[in-house]
Order: structure tokens, then sequence, then C-alpha cells
């Protein structure tokens, strides 16, 4: 009978992956368990706006969770915010667990002993991401606007590595972080730790642009790519596998909406943790009406000229359609910073001849809309 | 747990080191704990039904009987499946017994 087959969870996995995109089940959930942080980031796009009351409750979790349970979803991620600094994180964490999740967290990790390494380690997580953000004690806290938040997290990263956690780092390119971008990653693989970065900066929730200005202009993007990765490989890689000639009008091409999906701290449903624009609330709709709204949303298609419908390269684009949405208001948006990079990248990688967008050359059509007076004014005017 | 043996003074029980879930049409146990090898694994349908019994103690006359009355095959033959599930289980730190052993 063989009643536990003896395939690996990465076999499973990918069968589930398989079937959940078929059929649209939402495989994945990052749910926002609190909003607000121990850190003052002066990119963050959550924290800087949010309130004390928003945290969602063990009681709002569990509904979720439950909900989530019933619709099909497999991984969790608990995010923020700082989750660590959640009174009720250690319940939120062991319910998600007893749901029969596979969780992952997010976390900066400034919290984290003795004590939460060993809970970590008794109870442990599929994935721990952590936030990394400079390599001496006063870029970190120049960042974080913490002062000892370097020691802490280098602490931390020790205590969870001596018990043995699977854990990555990670940490946005941005004009304050692409110096020492090389050694934080020279730093994670010396420790064997998977780094990653993301190039896209974001608008706060509620408005302020600010961020924006931390924003790295495309030919930096390039050269700090080419230093982090001098043969461009996994990017080589990647685009192998989306570059074929092509082109497509879909607006969604990941899997935000088809096999993903975002919550906040009130309950509010949104494709993926960029995209703030909630189509529902989980608190007051049934979980079916929610994942039929999204699915609306992530079925868009691009109107006819538009010069993203027609680029061979949208499906590696350095932009998605949430930092379009939160830098535009639509995700159906156009922001010409992200398709420089892209095609950048594209005659980097030999996929075009000089790296310079349709839309430099010929213009923006006048239908499509373009990222909004104040995120414009903040962006790299070199770009 | 002696494999060609059957006593019936002998009861199982799951553990609670691992939750039962089906889900995307696969039954899973997946790790509650840090001493699992693996972070989830995989049922077959009539495991996935033994698992569901096993949240009462049951011995393995009675755990066969599950099978038996569920499915065409003979008494003998699901005896040594349930035998292998519950050895497999045993490994895996998701059963407990209880009573004498043989």
């Amino acid at each position: 009978m063989m009643a536990i087959p003896k395939i690996s969870a990465a076999v499973m996995r990918d069968r589930m992956v398989e079937r959940a995109r078929r059929e649209r089940i939402p495989l994945q959930a990052d749910i926002e368990i609190i909003a607000t942080c121990n850190f003052k980031c002066v990119h963050c796009y959550i924290a800087p706006c949010a309130e004390r009351e928003d945290v969602m409750s063990l009681e709002q979790a569990t509904i979720v969770f439950d909900k989530l349970q019933a619709a099909g979803t497999q991984m969790v991620l608990l995010t923020g915010g700082e989750v660590f600094t959640h009174k009720q994180f250690k319940e939120i964490y062991l319910s998600a667990k007893r749901h029969g999740f596979e969780v992952y967290i997010n976390t900066n990790a400034y919290l984290i002993g003795e004590r939460w390494a060993n809970f970590l380690a008794e109870w442990p997580p599929k994935g721990l991401s952590i936030s990394l953000y400079g390599m001496s004690p006063e870029s970190y806290e120049r960042l974080t606007g913490i002062p000892k938040s370097y020691e802490r997290v280098m602490r931390a990263i020790d205590l969870l590595l001596e018990r043995g956690l699977i854990f990555d780092l990670k940490c946005p390119a941005m004009t304050i972080t692409a110096e020492e971008l090389p050694a934080m990653q020279a730093f994670a693989r010396a420790k064997g730790i998977r780094f990653r970065t993301d190039y896209s900066i974001i608008p706060q929730e509620k408005g302020d642009a600010g961020p924006l200005q931390l924003q790295l202009p495309p030919h930096e993007v390039m050269a700090l790519e080419r230093r982090i990765d001098p043969e461009l490989k996994s990017f080589r890689g990647y685009a192998a596998l989306r570059v074929d000639g092509s082109t497509t009008d879909a607006v969604y091409k990941c899997g935000a909406g088809r096999t993903s999906l975002h919550i906040n701290v009130h309950g509010g449903v949104s494709t993926c943790s960029t995209s703030r624009k909630v189509v529902g609330n989980l608190f007051a709709e049934s979980f079916d009406d929610i994942w039929a709204t999204l699915g609306g949303k992530v079925a868009m298609k691009y109107p006819a000229g538009h010069p993203c419908a027609s680029c061979q390269f949208s499906r590696i684009c350095a932009g998605c359609p949430a930092t379009v949405e939160q830098l535009t208001g639509l995700p159906t948006g156009y922001v010409q910073m992200y398709c420089k990079m892209t095609h950048q990248r594209a005659h980097e990688l030999g996929y075009h001849p000089t790296g310079v967008p349709r839309t430099v050359t010929e213009g923006i059509p006048a239908h499509v809309v373009t990222p909004t007076r104040t995120a414009a004014r903040m962006l790299p005017v070199l770009a | 747990m002696n494999s060609g043996f059957v006593d019936n003074s002998v009861g199982y029980r799951r553990r609670d080191t691992y939750v039962y879930r089906l889900t995307v049409g696969e039954h899973l146990l997946v790790a509650l704990h840090a001493r699992s090898d693996e972070p989830l694994y995989a049922l077959t349908p009539t495991g996935a039904q033994l698992w569901e019994r096993l949240a009462r103690w049951a011995t393995i006359d009675e755990l066969t009987e599950t099978l038996v009355s569920e499915y065409e095959v003979a008494t003998d033959s699901a005896r040594q499946d349930v035998r292998e599930f519950l050895e497999q289980l045993a490994s895996l730190d998701a059963v407990e017994s209880r009573g004498a052993t043989a």
C-alpha cells in the first residue's frame, strides 16, 4: 500500500503548484499581522504611516487562517511591520502551524535573541527572510534610525545559524544601500545564506512619495547588477526562460491573484504585498467573493496601443503591475524608468540592439497613464 | 513494533507532532516540530483514512477493519498494510502506543 509514499517535499510542492495554477487555487498567502515596526527605515512604505491600532488580533488571524485553509492555501507568510513586536506573535504563529500551513516569516531580526531563536528551533518555520540594511553600525543606523540595530541583527543571524534554521537575507537596492550591497552579498555567501535584492522602491501606503527619492536610476541599477553578478548569470537564466520574441497583452503575468494573495492587518485583500489597493475584506465578505473579484482584476488586458502590450520584454520587466499601480494609480499605467531598466538589461544580454525603448524615440501614447505628478517629481531625474 | 505478530492488547494513537491536511488534491502530513526530517509528507488516501481513525486509540485489528470495510481487500493483506503504515508513522514519531508490546 505504501501509505506514506516516498516522494520528496519538493516534488509534491511542484505537483501542488501545477494544479493550483491550473485550477486557480490560492496556494500562498502573505498576511500582514502588524503594520507598525521597531525600525524607522527611510524607504518603508508601510510602517511610517501605521497607527498603533494597525494590528491583526489572534482572533482575527484565526478567521483568516480558517478561510485560507478552506480555500486550499498551503503556504502563509507572516509579515509586517515587524512581526516579533506583535504581542500575540507566538500564538498567531503556532495557530498558523496548527492549521497545517507551511509558515514563512519576514523580520528585521532585531528582537531575535536566545529565547526567540530557541522557540524557532523547536517550532521551525518553513523559511525566514531577514532584512539586512548595511555592513556597519553607522550605515545600519542611518537607514533604520535605531541604535545597536547592526549588532543586534548580526547576533540574531549567528543564533539562527547555530540552530540550523533556514533563512535568507534581503536588502532593497537604493541610493543609500548601493555602495554596500556587494559586501552584504559577500557576507551572506560566506555564511552560506541566500541573498537577494530588489530594485523597485514604492511610495508610502498613504501617499507620501518621499521613499522614491531613494530609487536608483536605470544606469546605476545596471552598474550595480554588474558589481553583484559580473556575468549577469542569474538574470541571464531568468530571461532565457521568458524572452522568446512573443508578446502578450496580459497585465498580470505572475501568480498574484491566481495562486497567491495578500491580506493586510484589517483583512483587506490585494494581489500582493506591493499592491495596497484592496478589492475586498476577509472579515466582512466571503473568501470566494473576494477571490472572484481578485481574479477579475488579474485577468485585465492592456488597452490597444499600450507600449507594454507589444513589448517582447514584458515578462522580464523591472516593474510589475503592482509597482506601476503604486506609481501611476493603475496596473495598466506606464513607468518609463522601469522600461529603461528593462531595455538596458535586454541590451546587456544581447536581446536588444540599443537598450533604448521605443517610447523614448517615439513618445508615450497620450491615452496611457504615467506616474502621478507627486511620484514623477521624486523619481530620479536622470532616468 | 513486531510486524510478525498481532497483539491486540496494544493500542495506537496519532501524536500531535503532525497536522493532516487534504489540500490541492494532496493528503499531507505537515510537521509541527523540529524533530522531523522533512517539513511535510504525502499520504495515500488509505493512509489518510487510517490517520483519521488514529485520532482515537485503535488496535491493529480495528485499523485493519477500517480498510476491509471500505475496500475490497483481503484481511491478511490489509493487516500487513496497517503494520507497515504504523511502522512508517513510528519512524516519524507520529504515533504513540499503549498496552503490552510483544
